[in-house]
């Protein structure tokens, strides 16, 4: 938030990929009262899709189909108290429609000026700093097992 | 899809899978009784936001396209907004041409023998990959014998044989589709669309201007 002024599409893809990657449990725990206050138009129910995961060998080299796996899409409408319209959107991983939907409707006030920084002071940033507390968590767990390989290099004549 | 027009896009179906069904029920119930006018559940039309088409000829392309299928929409039809809610709701990929679209969508006015001769029949041995040919117009009604513009089915679906009135499709149109016969199996199936009303005239029937 120190850039002077962040392009709306990057901002939004920024707040989409915190959601998306928030816990359901968390999710639905910040935003439920919130989300209460407002009317939304179901655009597109959440349905549920297969999409393909595309990597690149090595990470850098060509690239394969990973596999497939299950992606929930929805999209809602929200008529501003000015009577203009927004429309948010929300895809996430797995087949939870509650949680896609939820995400599409904060996508939608999100994007509400007058609504933004609230939401942001009460959803957003909760929920980015609960996922980094759980991802660190975890990295903990695994670092305690860790095991370091090591290759002995031949010394330089 | 931009942001804008993802605000301003009309409302599908309120409840997909329930009533995509119903409108293909109805639909196939249309093809296996050729000729029939058939109506389209009302409550369900009228939670549709339709993009500029009549509300029965865009339940009936909900139902029927997905993003396996191809559709050619006339030009006077393909209005930005049409073409933007076709795209959101059913996914459809749009052909070139006439003669590449699975489902192709004329008014009245454009229902001409060279439109016919273009669509895609396939071969004796996939005829069933041909395209279907939906024609919008403005009036559709079961006819009495003696009226102007009368059509007289025979065959699969129908006892003896069925009137049908659509007046405003050209009859060179009907006159073409008559010499498609000959080439059974392979043929063109028509669905008639007007309003919230729908018939079929699928390429097993047998069509006689005049009653």
């Amino acid at each position: 938030m120190t850039d002077a002024a962040p392009d709306p599409t990057t901002q939004r893809a920024e707040w989409l990929r915190v959601l998306a990657r928030g816990a359901a449990d968390e999710l639905a725990r910040l935003s439920s009262a919130v989300l209460a206050d407002y009317h939304f138009e179901v655009l597109r129910a959440p349905e549920q899709g297969l999409v393909m995961v595309r990597a690149r060998i090595g990470n850098s080299g060509d690239r394969f189909n990973l596999g497939e796996t299950t992606v929930t899409r929805c999209a809602v409408r929200h008529r501003r108290a000015d009577g203009r319209v927004v429309a948010g959107v929300g895809h996430v991983l797995g087949r939870d429609a509650a949680r896609a939907e939820r995400i599409a409707q904060l996508d939608a006030l999100l994007q509400v000026p007058a609504l933004h920084a609230l939401l942001r002071q009460t959803v957003l940033e909760p929920l980015a700093a609960h996922s980094a507390r759980r991802e660190a968590e975890e990295r903990g767990h695994t670092e305690a097992s860790r095991v370091r390989f090591f290759t002995l290099q031949a010394e330089a004549a | 899809m931009t942001q804008a027009t993802l605000a301003t896009v009309g409302r599908g179906f309120g409840q997909p899978v329930h009533d995509a069904q119903q409108v293909f029920r109805t639909t196939l119930q249309a093809m296996s009784r050729p000729g029939r006018v058939l109506q389209l559940p009302p409550p369900l039309l009228a939670a549709l936001q339709a993009p500029g088409l009549s509300p029965g000829l865009t339940a009936l392309l909900l139902s029927l396209l997905d993003a396996e299928t191809s559709l050619w929409l006339a030009p006077d039809l393909a209005t930005d907004e049409a073409q933007q809610y076709l795209r959101f709701h059913t996914g459809v990929r749009w052909a070139a041409s006439p003669a590449e679209a699975a489902f192709v969508v004329v008014g009245a006015a454009q229902a001409r023998p060279g439109l016919l001769s273009l669509l895609d029949r396939r071969s004796d041995e996939a005829p069933q990959a041909g395209a279907t040919l939906i024609v919008d117009l403005t009036s559709l009604r079961p006819a009495l014998p003696g009226q102007p513009g009368v059509l007289t089915l025979r065959g699969p679906g129908i006892q003896s044989q069925h009137l049908l009135a659509a007046v405003d499709v050209p009859a060179p149109f009907w006159r073409a589709r008559v010499e498609l016969e000959a080439d059974y199996p392979r043929g063109i199936d028509l669905i008639l669309c007007s309003g919230d009303r729908l018939a079929a005239v699928p390429r097993t029937t047998r069509v006689a201007l005049g009653a």
